[in-house]
């Protein structure tokens, strides 16, 4: 039963910057834009998060964290939805640009590119011995919001008519870049909360590369959750028992790390491979628009 | 000047006016950041220009690029992002390297062509997934290679130092434990260098940079691509399938056979980046070895416009960005990363130039219309 | 009742690229009325709607509305002029309810949705125009004529009381036309004003008030309806009359080239599209399909091109049963395609003519030997097939897209009869086009039939269907359910049956 509890706190620790970065995804893909570069976001985030708390203490790092992620965010949304440049080639410059970054920015604040001292993190939360960050309660309540704005309210219902039909969107005196602006950003903002969660809270330091394509999976997360909050959290912590699962395989030696290493990812391929016909997508995701229609 | 030449003129102007617009970017960035733009940029180009090693250096880093630019390029052709160059010139390596350290007595020739199949093997095989997954799955292949590159490079360290770790290996002196590498190569594997051909053109290149056959054969493969691309039926093919996949198909293009056949082209070039490092700086296989060309050959064949040939000068000038970030950091201590930083902008300034030039083009089109 | 003018266009220009769309055109739309503008495709009508709709700016004159001179800086703004626009391509958002699509052009809702509200007034507002609505239905879900309610909802929801409906007869039964016609009636008596664009001139002048006829993006004058006729309207539309339908040349039938038996097949949802479908076509002849747009028509020509493989039943190319196999195959066979949708399912647009021209033919011996093309054979076959085909063109490399729709149309006949194809599918084949081309289209088709081609023309166009085919088969939920002569029904008798109200019946 302990351990039950463990490995649950362990996916769950696994698993919520999946979840919020998924999140983040879920907001910029339902107003049309596919943003590749929610790995580099959260690489960001969780540089600065560790930089913030570094010198103010945790909650600027997260502040920080998330101001970084909205930065490169309007990039991306400056790119795409005014420059109309393709969306995952813009992600892809954002993964190189985060990368540049991060060990430009490394070498003059901590005079290491490839990592910071250890960072201070946030109080923690105690349930039944297993213990939490703020952060994940939190996440729950995001998804919660998330879904309630989407589905409720005018502005989630015209987030998504910009996702699904542009053209329909505009002519009902929708502003679509406005809105996509909006999508794209609150998507790094998101970002930037899952880096600062990995460096401050779950890690207590930066280290170059630690998000381990983990902005990648929540890509597949929101896939496979059908671009429904409740979806892709779901599947976002089912991420996290994957991995939580591998490190236990790990220490009881059944196969070569290497090869537990590889599990997730492997078997995310293979969620994916299976859900042929099953998802549905924004039905505008990935395309640009301009009233004048050439893209 | 008649509308044509207006056209081209336009198009060859384009990522010259990209390179400047992300040049200016950068310099805004350095200045912000606390450096002198025109310091940085006049070192960056006068040590990469102004010395005979430089010249050699350049040709050597730009050979890796060369190679995953043409693969990024081949597939955009046919519509389809191939990120995954990163894992596959990595397995392709590997085979490489496997075949290097495990035949011996092999003639020079036969040996070295030997271990560019198996590359061009290795990295096919790991692009199959991705392709199958496409063509038959519908999962996107930017998300299936992006994956597929950390299983790589888990992969790869298994490979590496579980399975092939040299442990009859002499600990070099000082070091307290052996390297983690792969067995040495045979030395009838090591490719052939350039610096008897580039003396004679009266370029002399010091010993210690390794420029060899693969650059050669590099811009040969450049040059067949374009062949393939203007005057074979496939390469129009591929083409239609890129940009009118519907229309493709109803004309009867077998268009799932076509991105195949493309998959397959863009793995097996992209096997053959690491091979210029492989054979002819490196003895033997470790984790050290570099990484991130796919990354760098995605901006590469943007600069390109995805242009076979226009991969080359492409190439040349990231390697030219490249030996420039050693330049700054020796004599300025500007970190390399400004490099990194630069090809990051380069991509963006690049995409929204030609965009803006699509747009452009289009507009003017409308008007010729009837 | 007075007669007060609501919308004045003075003067009003508007270039694309150079180009102008609209010159000079100036006219008063009354009250209350019914005001039509006709024209030819191209002619300008939709982009002089667009202007008032303010989903662009006129660069010459000025729009007025209720006397006032108004400048619209986006389509919210003429919302709020009482101004909406029914499009031809509808904007709905597919995946929405049709309470959701109509909530999405309510004013300022950023906040919670006033869902009760909503309901509320719809059902009234429903009441009054004597509709029913379910309006929990996703759209997507909803057959074309419904969809077109849902857009006349919407706008008289947002309080809309000057209407403009662009091509709304386009994509409807004859008996779906009666009932639109009957609400704009209803709408006109609560004084709504509307404009009218339309091509169908016959329903124009059932409807309208008066008439704006452009040209080539000029006003050529505006009529009472009740003063004109539908040649008159004609001859203002294209500067001239219209020349009579060359006469039917007798085509004695050839052997039979095409035979469906029982096709079955499913659609892109995997719902069941065709159930039971047979024809039968000989060389020679043109075989037209009528039908509501959505009962099995794509799939018709997929099976018969080989892009869908029926799931039953028989499809027969000469004697040899194709069913199932892929579609270069079938293409080599002798089957060519004129696709429905010819930028997109036609024509790689970024491509030059050329390439276009030869598009799929290039490993045919006369092009390429032993791997390698031949540039001069290429452009020899090409400039033959431009010259023969009359396709105007700046340059063989120019990309297509830059061609106009009638050229771009030239350019995929120049491809798929240049193959002398033994089975030809043309999908609404002159869609989009002006008369010229339209008539140069149908000359062409003519060509193929006496040529000895077996011609499948789907069309929604009962006209076009009328004049040029041999036999017409009614397509009614994935079935032929009634095949006749031209001329053996009347329109109303076919509406009928397109609407399902005859029996299926097997081809004689």
């Amino acid at each position: 039963m302990e351990g039950l509890l463990e490995l649950t706190a362990s996916a769950l620790r696994l698993g919520i910057p999946v979840a919020i970065c998924a999140l983040g995804a879920l907001w910029s893909e339902r107003s049309g834009v596919i943003n590749i570069g929610m790995e580099g976001m959260m690489l960001t985030g969780a540089f600065w998060g560790a930089a913030g708390a570094f010198w103010y203490g945790p909650t600027v790092g997260i502040l920080l964290a998330v101001a970084a992620g909205l930065v490169m965010a309007l990039l991306h949304a400056a790119v795409t939805v005014s420059g109309r440049v393709d969306q995952i080639v813009s992600g892809v410059a954002i993964n190189i640009l985060a990368y540049g970054l991060n060990r430009f920015f490394g070498y003059r604040i901590f005079n290491m590119a490839a990592s910071s001292p250890d960072v201070p993190g946030l109080p923690e939360i105690s349930a039944g011995g297993a213990t939490l960050s703020w952060i994940v309660p939190f996440a729950f309540g995001l998804a919660g919001l998330s879904w309630l704005v989407l589905t409720r309210t005018g502005l989630g219902l015209r987030l998504q008519a910009v996702g699904e039909n542009p053209a329909a969107a505009d002519a009902a005196g929708i502003s679509v870049p406005a809105l996509r602006y909006a999508g794209v950003l609150l998507g790094g903002a998101f970002a930037g909360l899952a880096g600062a969660y990995l460096s401050i809270e779950h890690t207590g330091m930066y280290v170059e590369g630690m998000t381990q394509g983990k902005g990648f999976i929540a890509l597949a997360a929101l896939i496979v959750g059908n671009w429904n909050p409740f979806g892709l959290f779901g599947a976002s912590l089912l991420f996290g028992l994957f991995e939580a699962m591998s490190f236990r395989l790990v220490q009881s030696q059944t196969l070569p790390y290497q090869f537990v290493q590889m599990a997730p990812y492997l078997l995310t391929l293979a969620v994916l491979a299976g859900l042929r016909g099953k998802t549905r997508a924004p039905a505008a995701v990935g395309q640009n628009w301009s009233r004048d229609g050439d893209e | 000047m008649n509308g044509r030449n207006q056209i081209l003129l336009l198009r060859l102007a384009a990522p010259i006016l990209s390179v400047l617009l992300a040049l200016a970017a950068g310099a805004l960035f350095m200045f912000v950041a606390g450096y002198n733009p025109w310091q940085v940029y006049a070192t960056l180009l006068t040590f990469s220009l102004g010395r005979a090693d430089s010249i050699g250096s350049i040709l050597f880093y730009a050979t890796p690029l060369l190679f995953a630019g043409l693969a990024v390029a081949v597939a955009m052709k046919a519509g389809i992002l191939n990120i995954g160059v990163e894992g596959q010139y990595l397995i392709g390596a590997f085979c490489a390297a496997w075949v290097g350290f495990s035949l011996h007595g092999l003639p020079g020739w036969l040996h070295l062509s030997l271990a560019v199949a198996a590359a061009m093997a290795g990295s096919m095989l790991w692009i199959l997934l991705p392709a199958y997954l496409k063509l038959y799955r519908g999962v996107h292949e930017v998300i299936s290679t992006i994956l597929l590159n950390y299983v790589a490079f888990s992969l790869l360290h298994w490979l590496v130092a579980d399975v092939y770790m040299d442990r009859n290996q002499q600990i070099p002196a000082g070091l307290g434990s052996p390297l983690i590498r792969t067995p040495l190569f045979d030395p009838t594997v090591a490719a052939p260098k350039l610096h008897g051909l580039l003396g004679l053109l009266g370029l002399d290149v010091p010993e210690y940079i390794a420029v060899n056959l693969f650059l050669p054969l590099g811009i040969l493969l450049a040059v067949g691509c374009w062949f393939i691309f203007r005057h074979t039926p496939l390469g129009y093919e591929i083409a239609a399938t890129g940009q009118g996949p519907l229309a493709a198909r109803n004309v009867g293009i077998a268009v799932n056979r076509v991105r195949l056949k493309t998959f397959l082209l863009s793995g097996a070039i992209g096997g053959l980046v690491g091979l210029s490092h492989l054979f002819g700086y490196y003895d033997s296989f470790d984790l050290d070895f570099p990484r991130n060309f796919g990354f760098a050959g995605i901006a590469v064949a943007l600069l390109a416009s995805n242009h076979p040939l226009g991969v080359i000068p492409s190439a040349l000038l990231f390697g030219l960005l490249q030996r420039g970030g050693e330049g700054i950091q020796t004599f300025l201590a500007v970190p390399m990363e400004l490099v990194v930083i630069l090809q990051g902008i380069m991509i963006l300034c690049v995409a929204l130039t030609m965009r803006w030039l699509d747009r452009l083009l289009l507009r003017r089109e409308r008007g010729t219309g009837d | 009742m007075q007669i007060t003018p609501v919308v004045e266009f003075r003067g009003v220009g508007k270039r694309f690229a150079g180009i102008a769309a609209n010159e000079d055109i100036s006219f008063t739309v009354n009250k209350g009325a019914v005001h039509a503008v006709v024209g030819e495709n191209g002619a300008g009508k939709t982009t002089l709607m667009n202007l008032l709709a303010g989903l662009h700016r006129p660069d010459a004159g000025s729009i007025l509305v209720r006397g006032e001179p108004v400048v619209f800086h986006g389509p919210q703004a003429a919302h709020h002029a009482g101004i909406g626009m029914v499009h031809q391509h509808f904007m709905l958002v597919e995946r929405f309810t049709i309470l959701q699509n109509i909530l999405l052009s309510c004013e300022n809702s950023y906040g919670l949705l006033p869902q009760l509200q909503a309901r509320q007034k719809l059902a009234a507002l429903c009441q009054s125009l004597g509709l029913a609505l379910d309006l929990d239905a996703p759209v997507e879900t909803l057959p074309v004529g419904l969809r077109q309610r849902v857009e006349i909802v919407k706008l008289l929801y947002r309080g809309g009381d000057i209407l403009i409906f662009d091509e709304p007869t386009a994509v409807l039964t004859p008996g779906e036309t009666a009932e639109l016609l009957e609400l704009l009636r209803s709408m006109r008596r609560q004084g709504k004003t509307i404009l009218y664009v339309s091509h169908k001139l016959s329903e124009v002048l059932a409807i309208a008030d008066t008439v704006s006829v452009l040209r080539q993006g000029r006003l050529v004058g505006t009529v009472a309806a009740a003063e004109t006729t539908q040649e008159q309207l004609v001859e203002m539309m294209i500067g001239r009359s219209l020349t009579p339908s060359a006469d039917r040349q007798t085509v004695i039938a050839g052997p039979l080239l095409l035979e469906l038996v029982g096709v079955h097949c499913r659609d892109g949802r995997r719902a069941k599209a065709l159930q039971g479908l047979s024809l039968q076509i000989r060389g020679g002849e043109i075989y037209g399909v009528v039908g509501v747009s959505g009962n099995g028509q794509q799939e018709l020509a997929g099976v018969v091109t080989g892009a869908i493989a029926p799931t039953s039943g028989e499809v027969k190319l000469a004697g040899d049963d194709i069913a199932g196999m892929s579609m270069p195959r079938v293409r080599s066979l002798g089957v060519g395609l004129i696709p429905e949708d010819r930028d997109r399912q036609g024509l790689v647009g970024a491509l030059p003519v050329w390439e276009n021209l030869l598009l799929g033919q290039l490993r045919l011996p006369k092009f390429c030997r032993r791997g390698i093309l031949s540039g001069a054979a290429c452009r020899n076959y090409v400039a033959e097939q431009v010259w023969r085909f009359g396709i105007r063109l700046a340059s063989l490399d120019q990309p297509v897209r830059s061609l106009s729709g009638g050229n771009r149309q030239k350019v995929i006949l120049a491809r798929e009869l240049g193959r002398q194809p033994r089975v030809l599918v043309a999908s609404q084949p002159v869609r989009g086009l002006d008369i010229g081309a339209a008539e140069m289209v149908h000359a062409q088709l003519m060509a193929a039939r006496k040529a000895g081609a077996a011609v499948l023309l789907i069309s929604a166009d009962l006209d076009e269907v009328l004049e040029l085919a041999d036999r017409v088969g009614i397509l009614y939920a994935g079935r032929i359910v009634r095949e006749f002569r031209p001329g053996e029904l009347s329109p109303v008798e076919i509406g009928h049956y397109m609407l399902g109200g005859g029996q299926a019946v097997q081809s004689q």
